[in-house]
């Protein structure tokens, strides 16, 4: 039995202390996540859906990784979420404090994110993205999920996790290229 | 080049090969191109940038209380949680009390004079409508409720009396709020509002006002009678949010016809915690149809006479479901707070893959204020609200409709008579199974652990309208004969935890009531994509 299976099944067990040490497993990497995709609605998301796979432990299988399954919840609440926070995803609060968009900042070295600014503009770039394109980015270039693990929590086939991925990157390239100065190698085809 | 998709293709491969999600075959396929051609080399150049660019964000930890506030939460949902909770329709003893709500709700319909009916109808809707009466089974009760309203108009004391009775139970039986409520608060603007053209139109309902004047003081008894009984019923449903018994909110949407197929509505609800109540077994129909016959028998014959009408049509309804599943169309009645209404809203508004167009009352303009005027000041403050949400063309023609030229029936009038019945929803949803009554409701809800923020149940189209499909015509909904039936399907239940910071925005956006309120979502099969929404991801 892996960790998570003792776990799980001493929290089914009524031993909530159990589920306690899931959540210290695996909060940070969720919200690192959510963050990315819902802003500063993250926590509540990710306490909403740490409790609810606490109520519906009981349906968790253990077909795929808890971690997965845990995800998918947490997933589905945060794209039900970004839909309704009706248009364009608000990750305001991330950026309070950061100022009006910078238009004279210098191209950021590809490596690392260090300015502030340069993290804002990859995060308002992420915001004008659709959720779709959002999410997937953030499962496969946050998270690390290889593409059937976005396929199990998506719920979508692994074709279109693929298509949908490429799109969503290149969604984003246009985003960056008039900031990062992507258009230094800007598609000339 | 010349062929963009098979172009799009290659490029996808190159994405993919930066994953190292290919296959050996595709990979060499890649190798090969990018060895060869430039193009290939910039593409993959700047999805590598965009990929990196994205993983260089900085990490972010969980806020330090966050496994205190979920443990804490934990522990609540652990003291709260006693198993599945009770659905009507599961216990003969949840359709008898569904009935004594229906039937509550009924006579709260039969004695509320309604505006609706004051609204100028089409001489032509009129002639359909008197040439097929006989035919018609809901003939009976716009005829009824014009003679009503004629009462209303002409001896407003009755109105009073009603007003009054209200008043007076209200502070005895806090549980039947709802009813004390609506009669208070929808009886007297109508009255008051009431323009005197439509009345004269119908010369039953003129004849019909004088000899009903007198009948409706003893109707006033059985009003009260009723709701000694109903107070009982509202124990049990709704114990701590009780929907304003005003009109309903109904809520047009064009869907992709694969959305209607594959549920994607109730989906939509279910992730906004709203339970699809199952309408498809056909079995507990038929027991709650003679339940609700017999709860009408025990309050008032003309209850029961309405009771007897729904019970046809519902039999009626299950016949088409087995016959047909076409599916173009889909109405179901939601009950929940405004906040989950208004959360479902932004859902389809925003849901451009399934939903093509959403208008909220997409009535003909000149209908819009006398519907909006029948309607309790909550209903009409949500339906305003809930225009924000108003999204693409919801067509207001439709070739079964006009086409056919049968006769029509005004789906929105009497969706405020006897069409849509006022479904209590069962209480529980708001605290798990109801345990700890109304305040333990609340209190659940507020913390969050609530495990269904709304209920929601689908209603065939034929049970409103009497085997008539819903369509639009001239601007208005209406039903026309030829059934499409919805099939009944229920969801499974998702509990859904109401998180803290939406359950704030939203509340803010619905302002902040918390009464539940019902809507009715009318969906019709299309096919039109919309013009906007460019950056979808289509092609999927």
């Amino acid at each position: 039995l892996s960790d998570d299976a003792r776990l799980i099944a001493a929290t089914l067990a009524g031993d909530t202390a159990a589920f306690g040490r899931l959540v210290g497993l695996y909060q940070d990497r969720l919200y690192n996540s959510l963050v990315r995709l819902v802003g500063d609605d993250a926590d509540d998301i990710v306490q909403d859906a740490l409790v609810q796979a606490y109520t519906k432990l009981n349906t968790f299988r253990g077909n795929s990784a808890f971690y997965t399954w845990l995800y998918r919840i947490a997933f589905n609440l945060a794209m039900s979420h970004a839909r309704r926070s009706k248009k364009p995803v608000s990750l305001d609060g991330l950026k309070a404090g950061w100022g009006s968009e910078p238009t004279d900042h210098q191209p950021a070295p590809d490596a690392g994110l260090q300015r502030r600014e340069d993290v804002e503009l990859v995060h308002s770039a992420l915001e004008r993205l659709t959720t779709e394109y959002r999410t997937i980015l953030v499962l496969r270039e946050i998270d690390g999920c290889h593409y059937d693990e976005i396929a199990d929590i998506l719920d979508l086939p692994v074709g279109t996790v693929r298509s949908r991925l490429f799109r969503a990157r290149m969604a984003l390239r246009d985003q960056l290229a008039p900031r990062l100065h992507v258009e230094k190698i800007a598609d000339t085809r | 080049m010349n062929d963009p998709s098979q172009h799009e293709l290659d490029d996808e491969l190159l994405s993919a090969y930066l994953d190292d999600e290919l296959s050996a075959e595709e990979r060499a396929l890649v190798e090969a191109r990018l060895a060869s051609d430039p193009a290939a080399q910039q593409t993959i150049e700047q999805l590598r940038h965009v990929s990196q660019t994205v993983r260089s964000l900085p990490r972010e930890s969980a806020p330090a209380d966050l496994q205190g506030a979920v443990m804490r939460r934990v522990e609540a949902a652990k003291a709260a949680s006693t198993g599945p909770a009770i659905s009507i329709g599961k216990t003969r003893r949840g359709w008898i009390w569904a009935s004594l709500a229906v039937a509550a709700a009924l006579l709260i319909m039969v004695v509320q004079p309604d505006e609706t009916n004051n609204r100028e109808e089409p001489a032509v809707a009129l002639k359909q409508r008197a040439s097929a009466e006989t035919s018609d089974r809901f003939a009976h009760a716009p005829a009824e409720w014009r003679t009503r309203r004629g009462v209303a108009e002409n001896k407003p004391k009755a109105a009073a009396e009603v007003q009054d009775l209200a008043a007076a139970s209200a502070p005895r039986a806090p549980a039947s709020r709802d009813v004390s409520e609506s009669l208070a608060s929808s009886s007297p603007a109508p009255v008051a509002s009431a323009p005197s053209a439509s009345f004269g139109a119908d010369a039953t309902a003129a004849a019909a006002a004088g000899e009903l004047a007198d009948a409706s003081k003893p109707e006033t008894a059985s009003t009260s009678n009723l709701r000694r009984s109903s107070s009982t019923a509202s124990d049990f449903f709704a114990p701590a949010q009780q929907p304003a018994d005003g009109d309903v909110v109904v809520v047009h949407v064009l869907a992709k016809p694969v959305a209607i197929r594959n549920k994607a509505f109730d989906k939509l609800l279910a992730s906004n915690g709203v339970v699809v109540d199952p309408t498809d077994e056909s079995e507990k129909s038929a027991e709650r149809i003679d339940q609700l016959g017999r709860a009408g028998v025990s309050t008032s014959g003309r209850i029961y006479q309405q009771g007897q009408q729904i019970a046809d049509e519902v039999s009626q309804v299950e016949e088409v479901e087995k016959a047909q599943r076409t599916e173009e169309i889909d109405v179901v009645l939601v009950e929940a707070p405004p906040t989950t209404i208004f959360s479902c809203m932004q859902d389809l508004n925003s849901d451009a893959d399934n939903y093509l167009g959403v208008q909220v009352d997409a009535l003909a303009e000149n209908e819009i204020e006398a519907v909006a005027k029948a309607k309790t000041p909550a209903a009409r403050k949500l339906a305003t609200d809930l225009g924000i949400y108003n999204r693409g063309a919801v067509p207001l023609d439709t070739k079964t409709g006009s086409q056919r030229g049968e006769e029509y029936y005004d789906y929105a009038k009497n969706l405020s008579e006897a069409t849509v019945p006022k479904t209590r929803f069962r209480s529980g949803g708001f605290g798990g199974g109801g345990v700890g009554g109304a305040a333990e409701a609340g209190r659940a809800y507020d913390k969050g652990v609530a495990r269904e923020s709304g209920r929601a149940r689908r209603l065939a189209p034929q049970a409103a309208t009497g085997r008539r499909e819903l369509a639009f015509s001239d601007g208005k909904l209406r039903g026309v004969d030829g059934a499409a039936p919805s099939a009944g399907g229920a969801e499974p239940q998702v509990h859904r935890m109401v998180p803290r910071g939406r359950a704030r925005e939203l509340k803010e956006l619905s302002g902040g009531a918390d009464a539940p309120m019902q809507v009715l979502f009318v969906l019709r099969a299309g096919e039109e994509s919309p013009p906007s929404a460019p950056s979808r991801d289509r092609a999927e």
